[in-house]
C-alpha cells in the first residue's frame, strides 16, 4: 500500500500512515475548512487495510495540540474505522496523547473509547 | 594569429604561401636577401622569408667558414627539408646575408617562435640569446618569447646567424617568418598587435567572470559555467600564446610549464566548448558522443600533464581532427535546434558565421590576399564569443519577459480576486445582520435576568457559535441555551440557524419540557433535518447546554451535550460535566441525558461557554488556555460587579491570545443571582 504522507500546517495535521514502516500517526492542529475532505482521505487509506497485507501488530498515535468541533466528529469515525479492523483479524493498539492540563483533549479520548467500544490507551504529556 | 592558436601546426603549410619570395635572391648558392632597393621608409617592412644556408649538426660562429650546407627554406621546422634527413631534436645553424640600402633609417628584426632556444648573430656580434642553446640535451633550456632587436650596424651587408637547439619538442626550427623593417614601424605594429590581444584576452577574461558570477548565483543552468570557463581558457590563451604578452608579463615562467599552460588551455576549451553545447541544447545533443569525447580528452589531457613536451605536442593532431568534427557537430545541434525553435539557437548558428569570418580573416593573410588589421581579427573573434553569449543573453531577456508577463498575469488574477473576495465579504456582512436579528436581544435577557453576562465573539463574521433564550411567562421560567455547532464562519452559522429554528420549535410546542428533554428532541429534529439516519456520511451537529431557571426560586435545571458549567461560589469554582455525545450524532437505545438541578443563592454565578476560549493558543509559549485557565479568568470575573464583566472577560482574552490568530468562535454566558 501506498504511503500516506501529509505535511502538517496550521490548520491541518501531519499525518503518516505507512504500513511498510509500520508508522501511523496523526499529530498537531486539526481546523481544516473542508473537515469532510481532509478526513475523507484518511478514512478511504484505513479502510483498505485487509488482513493479507498486514503483519504483526499495528500502532496508531493521535497526538493533537487542537481539533475543532467538526474535525472531532471525524475523528471518531476514523476511530470506529480502526474498530473495524478487529473483525479483519488485525492486531492494533490505539495510543491518544494529550497535554497534562488538557483535560478537555483527555476527555475526548475517554469519550470515543466509551463511544467506539474500544481500547484507546491515554497517555499524558508534561507541558 | 589568433586561428592559428587554435589549429597550430597542422596549418602551417600556409605560411609557404605567405612567403615574400619577391626579395629572395640567391647568388652563387649563398643566401642572400637583397633589400638595398628599398628605403624602408615610415611603414616598410619585410620578411626574410626563403632559403637560407643551413648547416645540420653545426653550431657555426659567425666568421666560422663551412661548406658543408645545403639551402633550406625559412620558415619552416627542418623535419621537413629533405626526406627524414634531419631529426626533430638535434642543432643546427643557419645563416643568410641581408643587402641594405646604406642610406636608411634605423632597423629592426621581429623574431617569432624559433623551436626551441636560439643565439642571433649580426655580422659578428651576439645581438640576443633566447634560452640556453646546447648540443645535448644536458643544460639545454627552450624559451619562446618574441623578441625584438634593434640594429645598430650600419653596414652595408648584415650577416645574419642563426644558431638553434631543439631538445624538448616534437618540431625543431623557425618557426615564424622573422621580419625586417623600420624600427619605429614595426613597433607600432607589435604594439597594435599586442593591443588587439590583450584587447581580446580581457575582454573574454571579463566575459568568462561575468559568466562566472551568474552561475553562482543561478547553479541550476551549468552551461553558464562553461560557457565561463570556455571564456577564461580562451583569453589565457590568447594571451600566452598570440604576442605571448603573459610570458612578457612572466619572464620567470618556466618553459615546460608555459607550453603545458598552451596546450591545457587549448584541449580544455574545447571540453569546456562540448560541455557548453550540451547543457544549452541539452535535447539535441549525443550524450552518448560527449562521454566518447571527454574520454578521449581525459586521456590527451592526462598525457599532457605527465608526458614530456616532445611527446604531447603531437596531440594537437588528434585535437585539430576532433575539434574541425566539433565545429562541425555544433552547426548540426544548432541547426536542429533551430528547426525545433529552441530559444537561442540563432544566435548560436550566428556565433558560428561570425566564427568562420574571423577564421575566413586569417585564411585570408596566410593566403597573402591581404593583411586585415590585427585589431580587426581580434574583433571577429570578439563578435564570436560575444554572440555566443546572446545566446544565454536571449534566454535570460526571454526569462525576465516571461516574469514579467506572469506578474502582469497575477496582478490581473488578483484584481478579480480581490472583486471577488469584496462581493463575498459584503454577502457576509449582510449574512451577520440576519444572523444577529435572529440572535435574542440582549435587552430582552436582561429584562428577566439582570445580573447577566453575555461575551459573544465570533472567530470571523458570522459564527457558528449561538445563544437562545426564551421566557415562559406560564411557570415564570427561563429556558436558555449556550450552544457550538460544527465550523465556525458560514457552514457555522447555517447550522446555528438549524439549531434555533429547531429549538424554537420544540419550545413553542412544550413549554413545559425539562432540558433533558429539549435535548432528545432537538436530536431527532436535527437528524431529521439533515437526514442523518439516511446518509452516515453527515457528521455535523452542535454542543450544547440548556438550561432551565425558576425565577422563582432562583434553581435551575440543565443538561448538556459536551458543554460543561461552571458554578462559582464563594471565590470557588465547580464544574458540571454534559454527557459525552453531541446533537446530530447516532444514541444506542435507551440512552438518556444527566440532568443536574442547583439550587442557587445570593451571589452565585454561573456560567456557561464554548470551548473557543479555552482551546485559544496564546500565552508565552502558544499553548491553549485549557480549562484550568479559563476556570481562573471565571473565579475573577464573578468578584467584580457584572456590568464590568464583558470587558474585563474581553482584555483577559486579548491579552491572552497577543499576535496570536483567533481559532474559533467564542461565547460566553454569566448570570449572577441577586
Amino acid at each position: 500500500m501506498e504511503v500516506l504522507e501529509l505535511e502538517g500546517t496550521s490548520y491541518t495535521p501531519k499525518v503518516v500512515f505507512d504500513l511498510k514502516n509500520k508508522v501511523f500517526e496523526i499529530s498537531g492542529d486539526s481546523r481544516p475548512e473542508d473537515t469532510h475532505t481532509f478526513y475523507q482521505v484518511l478514512i478511504d487509506w484505513l479502510s483498505k487495510l485487509d488482513s493479507p497485507s498486514v503483519q504483526g501488530d499495528l500502532k496508531f498515535k493521535f497526538a493533537f495540540d487542537y481539533l475543532n468541533s467538526s474535525s472531532s466528529k471525524f475523528i471518531f469515525k476514523l476511530i470506529s474505522c480502526l474498530k473495524n479492523l478487529e473483525s479483519k483479524d488485525i492486531n492494533f493498539s490505539i495510543d491518544w496523547f494529550y497535554d497534562e492540563p488538557d483535560i478537555d483533549m483527555k476527555e475526548l479520548g475517554e469519550e470515543y473509547a466509551e463511544l467506539a467500544d474500544i481500547k484507546i490507551n491515554l497517555i499524558s504529556v508534561e507541558v | 594569429m589568433k586561428f592559428n592558436q587554435f589549429f597550430q601546426y597542422s596549418f602551417s603549410i600556409l605560411f609557404l604561401f605567405g612567403s615574400h619570395l619577391i626579395y629572395s635572391q640567391e647568388t652563387n648558392l649563398r643566401s642572400e636577401f637583397d633589400f638595398s632597393e628599398i628605403d624602408f621608409a615610415n611603414d616598410t617592412s619585410v620578411t626574410l622569408t626563403g632559403e637560407w644556408e643551413f648547416y645540420w649538426d653545426t653550431l657555426l660562429e659567425p666568421d666560422d667558414g663551412s661548406l658543408n650546407y645545403s639551402l633550406e627554406y625559412l620558415p619552416e621546422f627542418w623535419k621537413n627539408y629533405g626526406v627524414n634527413e634531419y631529426s626533430a631534436t638535434g642543432y643546427a645553424t643557419f645563416k643568410t646575408r641581408v643587402k641594405l640600402s646604406r642610406d636608411r633609417p634605423i632597423l629592426a628584426l621581429q623574431l617569432g617562435d624559433i623551436h626551441n632556444s636560439y643565439n642571433l648573430f649580426v655580422n659578428e656580434k651576439l645581438v640576443r640569446r633566447v634560452g640556453i642553446v646546447t648540443k645535448s640535451i644536458e643544460g639545454s633550456v627552450p624559451k619562446w618569447v618574441p623578441q625584438f632587436v634593434v640594429l645598430d650596424d650600419t653596414s652595408e651587408i648584415l650577416e645574419i646567424t642563426l644558431q638553434v637547439s631543439n631538445f624538448h619538442h616534437r618540431n625543431g626550427g623557425v618557426q615564424h617568418a622573422i621580419v625586417l623593417g623600420n624600427v619605429d614601424y614595426l613597433l607600432s605594429v607589435k604594439e597594435s598587435i599586442s593591443l588587439a590581444d590583450l584587447l581580446l584576452g580581457g575582454s573574454c577574461m571579463v566575459i568568462g567572470l561575468f559568466f562566472f558570477g551568474m552561475y553562482f548565483f543561478y547553479k541550476k543552468d551549468k552551461s553558464t559555467i562553461y560557457f565561463g570557463l570556455f571564456c577564461f581558457l580562451f583569453a589565457v590563451r590568447v594571451l600566452i600564446v598570440g604576442s605571448r604578452s603573459l610570458l612578457i608579463i612572466m619572464p620567470w615562467l618556466p618553459w615546460q610549464i608555459a607550453i603545458r599552460i598552451e596546450y591545457l588551455t587549448l584541449f580544455l576549451s574545447v571540453i569546456f566548448f562540448l560541455y557548453f553545447i550540451y547543457f544549452s541544447f541539452k535535447e539535441q545533443t549525443s550524450r552518448l558522443l560527449v562521454q566518447l569525447i571527454s574520454f578521449i580528452y581525459l586521456l590527451i589531457i592526462t598525457g599532457t600533464i605527465l608526458l614530456p613536451a616532445s611527446i604531447f605536442t603531437y596531440f594537437v593532431i588528434p585535437n585539430n581532427t576532433l575539434l574541425l568534427g566539433l565545429i562541425t557537430y555544433s552547426l548540426m545541434v544548432y541547426l536542429k535546434a533551430f528547426r525545433r525553435k529552441v530559444f537561442g539557437a540563432g544566435w548560436a548558428i550566428l556565433s558560428l558565421a561570425v566564427l568562420l569570418v574571423a577564421v575566413g580573416l586569417e585564411l585570408a593573410e596566410y593566403a597573402n590576399l591581404f593583411i586585415p588589421s590585427p585589431i580587426l581579427v581580434s574583433s571577429a573573434f570578439l563578435a564570436f564569443v560575444f554572440t555566443m553569449s546572446l545566446i544565454f543573453a536571449s534566454r535570460f531577456g526571454k526569462a525576465f519577459s516571461d516574469v514579467e508577463s506572469l506578474k502582469i498575469d497575477a496582478e490581473i488574477q488578483n484584481d478579480k480576486i480581490s472583486e471577488q473576495h469584496d462581493l463575498i465579504k459584503d454577502s457576509i456582512h449582510y449574512s451577520k445582520r440576519i444572523q444577529r436579528a435572529l440572535l435574542p436581544s440582549k435587552k430582552a435577557i436582561q429584562e428577566k435576568l439582570p445580573n447577566s453576562v453575555i461575551y459573544y465573539n465570533p472567530q470571523s463574521v458570522v459564527s457558528g457559535d449561538f445563544y437562545w433564550y426564551k421566557y415562559i411567562e406560564k411557570s415564570n421560567d427561563v429556558i436558555l441555551a449556550i450552544s457550538d455547532c460544527t465550523g465556525h464562519g458560514v457552514p457555522g452559522a447555517f447550522m446555528s440557524i438549524v439549531g434555533i429554528s429547531s429549538l424554537d420549535k420544540i419550545v413553542s410546542t412544550k413549554p413545559n419540557y425539562r432540558p433533558s428533554q429539549i435535548l432528545e428532541q432537538l436530536n431527532s429534529e436535527i437528524r431529521l433535518k439533515l437526514n442523518s439516519d439516511i446518509d452516515e456520511q453527515v457528521q455535523e451537529g452542535m454542543d450544547i447546554i440548556i438550561c432551565r431557571i425558576s425565577l422563582d426560586t432562583n434553581s435551575i435545571e440543565f443538561s448538556s451535550a459536551l458543554h460543561k458549567m461552571v458554578l462559582v461560589r464563594n471565590g470557588k469554582a465547580t464544574i458540571f460535566s454534559g454527557c459525552r455525545h453531541f446533537i446530530g450524532s447516532h444514541f444506542k437505545k435507551g440512552f438518556k441525558f444527566i440532568e443536574h438541578k442547583l439550587a442557587l443563592k445570593t451571589d452565585d454565578q454561573i456560567f456557561m461557554f464554548s470551548d473557543g476560549i479555552y482551546d485559544q493558543k496564546g500565552g508565552n509559549n502558544g499553548k491553549k488556555l485549557y480549562l484550568k485557565g479559563f476556570e481562573e479568568i471565571l473565579i475573577q470575573m464573578a468578584n467584580i460587579p457584572v456590568s464590568e464583566q464583558e470587558n474585563y472577560l474581553s482584555s483577559k482574552i486579548n491579552s491572552w491570545q497577543g499576535a496570536s490568530e483567533q481559532l474559533d468562535d467564542m461565547l460566553v454566558f454569566g448570570w449572577k443571582v441577586k
